[in-house]
């Protein structure tokens, strides 16, 4: 009798797992076929091959590199872990994260970031650290990101969180319950609309254009972090006109590389160089560079690496990544068509303005 | 008898004197659902910015408002925050800037920043200024940051940015 | 710590898997700092204000006690060398005694009660006549801060004190026993107020691993929470709404303020009572019930009986039968009588009756809108005694009526609906501003609103609005289902429908409750009290 008991309890406790494990797994937002940058940092964890360049940052690397271009051009593999506003300190625990899959030659950060000094929003934090397999990594990076509101509970149990969605699922949150479609190309999401850069306006002067001792904090980790794995840390600031770039910021930047003798890249300086027109290079009037400029910045920055970084190797001819990568250019090539075809499509119908 | 009349007479006073500096601390019994009446968006008082041409704008506003009255901006910006839907808009007119951010279907005003000194504040603060004239038109408490005088009335900070003792920046935001 | 919390679960949790590891005899020692810490969550500062009743009380009933047997001692001793008038001259002499010490501790722990709860009301009212008068200046508010549930422990104790001070049970030698009286702490938010001699049969007791009780226990909790979550707090976001703009809502959302709010509270209320008394007797801890179906009651009398139990026995016991057989009270009997014959009976009846709504009132808040209340309350009750034998004449000459379904149904309708109206006044929390509103119903009322969607504009989707609905629906059937037996009394034979359905409860309260990013987590609305 007792042992009977005991028995159904257990069965309705596992019961009651399952089905609120299904419940997350249903309520979660799938970021299919609204808010695609939401499914970035999963998509990481398909991977198959190694990658030589991890790019790590907020929107500037994920809409201005093209891995495809750095594999077709110059056999480099790499890969964009980026997310929509990923704040330094969710970038640093990413980059750890990463060295625990994989190893890479370079990792290339992105230091607009810097400029905050604070968690800044749920919405962002949630597209930035749901998508992370739970780790001691995705635990300290939750921790550093909360906002006020937010609790941890909420991110070791999403269901917690979004509860409410309720009354606004939809046949999407069923078909993926159990599996996402890639939405980008090597952590790349691609855009090829086009929209002119104008008047994008100056900067409004600040008071103090000092960064956040908490972010030199981070990008010391990182430092640190990169060089106990032998992987050697790029600087970069992407050629995006707005959010607008300070001078004073910049010097800041300079000074550090200098001092950490790490390679620092200020694409806004090399707008020209790299061949880059934000007449047609960019798909929301100069935040974003869309394909053809993230297409043109890759050549560019793969011709860089070439030459600065010996150690980037090129795997062309090579397995498991010639297969890979041919598979992945394939997939690149027919979403870029499809894009580009959608985007034809809706010029025709409402000739841009 | 007496001893422990003192004692308790003792204890009465030790747990008011507690209850009078446990002012800071958070309420024990908790927020009622009870009704608190709301302020109105746009608190009286507030600090608004006035056009040369004696039009008014006001953070918070309407931008759709402001368009009517402004007309048409000498240059138009927008970006689109990334991942989301809703578009921050940046309206350039001669002397200041206008940047919105949208709730629902409409923009609001955001923040005025004003940006040379063909125009001033109400008070009559201009890009151009000296410190000594902020605080002459606004108050001697102008806030603890480097470089910066800040003051709020009404749901609004006004800030000026100072560099060498002269105003570089006026901008009103939501406080 | 609020009961709806993620803290309090994980503190049950552990204190629960504990208490039953754990030598018995040691248990209500764990509950005590259980309890203790329970309480330091709300603020070291509350600690020491229980601390001070706690003590105060304990060292004034253990006096009280010492004198009483004292001079059960000193009468025995002489039993044969005194009369009976030098008897009775000692015991009242010591009576008077003891009375000093039992006033002192009421004076002390009621002052606190006071200072801390009714500076602000009192110091308000003053500078609301001084503005009156004209006067330019205002007294500063204190501000005060209202130790976490100090109008029920401060209940508790001094109900204790005055039941040693009678004699009708011992003091509790233990201070730490007593201690645990005062801080227990599924009580300690929002009641019940319970009475030393009742919780003290099992709060010390040593409890066995008992698998039906913790059943029952837990399924009761659960459902409580269940009401909090789902109900209590989702109606909390339109009934914010309504009463934060009340010009905007007038008429018919009047109305509909008196009737959400009726089902808000009681899901609020209960729920809350409902985890206490579930988490005490997972415990093997018996806490007085404090309701028993009021919406079902057929008068206000008999709704006062039914709702807040613990609340309405603590002002009978202590302040209205205490009152009534007062010297004061009982010359003014004699007197009215005399002057104004049958009539004068009721005199003393109708004061004590409306002080004991004052004070009833004056408990539940620090404001007029609660004292108006009480009155109300009072008044109603009186006006309903003097009208029984209109009722008597009407049954008269329709006999049949009385205890047909109909008829009940009439009365329960009528109760519901009159005590809501009067708890209008607890929710625009401004005497005027009710008045007014009701006022509205007559005068601007446009049914409209209940179909143009109106009502979706609250924060509450129709979604919302059906599961609140669902969720009231069910209240109603549960108290129904369970008028002979509760309804978990049933589940617990069927081991695999209770688990079943308490596994159902959950899902519900995961999905359908209110809580998290979007709501703000509104406490139990009679954690103010």
């Amino acid at each position: 009798m007792r042992k009977k008991l005991i028995f159904t309890g257990v069965l309705w406790c596992v019961l009651l797992a399952v089905a609120l494990w299904l419940l997350n797994a249903l309520f979660m937002p799938k970021y299919m076929s609204e808010i695609p940058e939401g499914a970035l940092i999963a998509e990481y964890y398909n991977e198959t091959a190694d990658h030589d360049v991890v790019f790590i940052g907020d929107c500037e690397v994920y809409e201005n590199f093209s891995p495809d271009v750095l594999w077709r051009e110059y056999g480099i593999t790499s890969y964009i872990r980026g997310s929509a506003q990923q704040l330094i300190w969710q970038s640093y625990y990413l980059m750890e994260e990463t060295l625990k899959y994989e190893t890479p030659k370079v990792m290339v950060f992105n230091v607009l970031s810097m400029q905050y000094g604070e968690p800044q929003s749920e919405a962002y934090n949630r597209l930035n650290l749901d998508g992370m397999r739970l780790s001691p990594q995705k635990l300290a990076a939750v921790e550093a990101s909360m906002t006020e509101e937010e609790s941890m509970l909420s991110y070791l149990f999403p269901l917690l969180r979004y509860h409410t969605r309720w009354s606004e699922l939809t046949a999407e949150d069923v078909k993926y319950m159990f599996h996402r479609d890639p939405v980008s190309d090597s952590g790349y999401l691609m855009n090829v609309e086009v929209r002119p850069a104008e008047n994008v306006p100056e900067g409004a002067p600040l008071a103090d254009y000092q960064f956040a001792e908490v972010c030199y904090d981070y990008l010391d980790k990182m430092v640190e972090l990169c060089e106990n794995h032998g992987v050697e840390l790029v600087l970069i600031k992407a050629p995006s006109l707005y959010p607008y770039w300070y001078g004073q910021w910049e010097e800041q930047m300079e000074d550090y590389a200098a001092e950490k003798g790490l390679k620092y890249i200020n694409f806004l300086e090399l707008i020209d160089e790299a061949g880059l027109d934000f007449s047609t290079d960019t798909y929301d009037h100069g935040l974003h560079l869309n394909l053809y400029g993230a297409e043109k910045l890759s050549h560019w920055f793969g011709s860089w690496l070439r030459e600065n970084c010996p150690q980037v190797a090129d795997r062309r001819g090579e397995e498991p990544y010639e297969t890979v990568w041919n598979e992945k250019s394939e997939a690149y090539a027919q979403r870029k068509a499809q894009l580009e075809a959608a985007w034809a499509a809706e010029q025709k119908e409402e000739p841009e303005a | 008898m007496k001893q422990k009349f003192a004692a308790l007479a003792l204890a009465l006073g030790l747990t008011l004197s507690l209850a009078a500096c446990g002012g800071g601390n958070a309420p024990a019994g908790g927020e009622s659902p009870a009704p608190q009446n709301s302020a109105a968006p746009q608190a009286a008082g507030a600090y608004v910015f006035t056009t040369g041409d004696g039009v008014t704008v006001s953070v918070d506003e309407d931008m759709a408002q402001v368009l009517t009255d402004l007309g048409e901006a000498q240059s138009y910006f927008e970006a689109e925050s990334c991942a989301f839907e809703g578009l921050d808009k940046t309206y350039t007119y001669p002397g200041f800037v206008i940047t919105t951010r949208p709730d629902g279907e409409n923009d609001y005003v955001n923040s005025i920043r004003l940006t040379d000194d063909s125009v001033s504040t109400v008070e009559g603060v201009y890009i151009g200024s000296s410190e000594a004239d902020v605080k002459a038109a606004y108050g001697e408490d102008g806030g603890a940051d480097q470089g910066m005088l800040s003051y709020t009335a009404g749901g609004v900070s006004l800030n000026f940015i100072l560099e060498d003792g002269a105003v570089i920046s006026i901008e009103y935001l939501p406080a | 710590m609020s009961f709806a919390s993620a803290q309090f679960l994980a503190f049950f949790a552990v204190l629960f898997v504990l208490y039953y590891l754990i030598p018995r005899r040691h248990q209500w020692k764990l509950l005590l700092v259980g309890s203790v810490f329970f309480y330091f969550f709300a603020g070291w500062y509350c600690l020491v204000y229980i601390g001070v009743t706690a003590v105060t009380t304990w060292l004034a009933a253990r006096k009280i006690g010492a004198l009483q047997a004292r001079q059960d001692a000193w009468l025995r001793e002489r039993r044969e060398e005194l009369n009976k008038e030098a008897r009775k001259a000692r015991k009242a002499a010591d009576k008077k005694v003891r009375w000093r010490w039992a006033l002192g501790s009421m004076l002390l722990n009621f002052g606190i009660l006071a200072v801390v709860k009714y500076t602000d009301f009192v110091l308000g009212s003053v500078n609301g006549v001084l503005s009156a008068a004209g006067a330019g200046t205002q007294l500063p508010l204190a501000n005060l801060v209202l130790p976490m549930g100090i109008s029920f422990y401060t209940f508790q104790s001094m109900g204790y004190l005055i039941d040693v001070y009678w004699g009708k049970y011992p003091p509790e030698r233990s201070l730490g026993r007593f201690a645990l009286f005062v801080t227990f702490f599924p009580q300690l938010i929002q009641g019940p107020i319970s009475r030393y001699n009742d919780l003290s049969q099992t709060l010390y007791a040593e409890h066995r691993w008992d698998s039906r009780q913790i059943a029952m226990g837990g399924m009761r909790a659960l459902w409580g929470l269940g009401k909090k979550l789902i109900i209590a707090d989702r109606l909390a976001i339109p009934l914010r709404e309504l009463t934060a703009a009340p010009e905007e809502y007038a008429g018919l959302y009047v109305l509909a303020v008196m009737f959400l709010y009726a089902v808000q509270l009681y899901a609020d209320f209960t729920g809350g009572i409902d985890i206490t008394i579930g988490v005490a007797q997972m415990l093997g801890v018996k806490v007085t019930e404090n309701f028993e179906r009021p919406f079902f009651s057929k008068n206000i009398a008999e709704y006062w009986r039914r709702w807040h139990i613990t609340m309405g026995t603590w002002f009978r016991d202590y302040v209205f039968y205490p009152l009534s057989v007062s010297k004061g009270v009982l010359k003014l009997h004699q007197k009215a009588r005399a002057r104004l014959g049958e009539a004068g009976k009721r005199v003393s009846v109708y004061l004590c009756t409306m002080i004991l709504w004052f004070v009833t009132g004056l408990w539940h808040g620090a404001s007029w809108n609660f004292i108006v209340w009480g009155l109300l309350n009072g008044v109603v009750i009186l006006v309903s005694q003097e009208c029984e034998p209109l009722y008597a004449r009407f049954h008269g000459r329709f006999p049949g009526l009385k205890g047909t379904f109909g008829y009940r149904l009439f009365e329960v309708g009528r109760t519901f609906v009159l005590m809501s109206a009067i708890r209008v006044l607890d929710v625009y929390r401004d005497v005027p501003l009710t008045f007014r509103q009701v006022g509205t119903v007559f005068t601007s009322f446009r049914p409209s609103v209940l179909w143009d969607g109106s009502f979706l504009e609250l924060g509450l989707s129709a979604g919302d609005w059906l599961i609140a609905a669902l969720g009231a629906a069910a209240l109603v059937v549960c108290s129904l289902l369970g008028r002979r037996e509760p309804v978990r009394q049933r589940l617990v034979r069927r081991p695999s429908l209770a688990w079943g359905g308490c596994a159902a409860l959950v899902v519900c309260m995961v999905i359908f409750g209110v809580y998290g990013i979007g709501f703000d987590a509104t406490q139990f609305i009679y954690n103010q009290f």
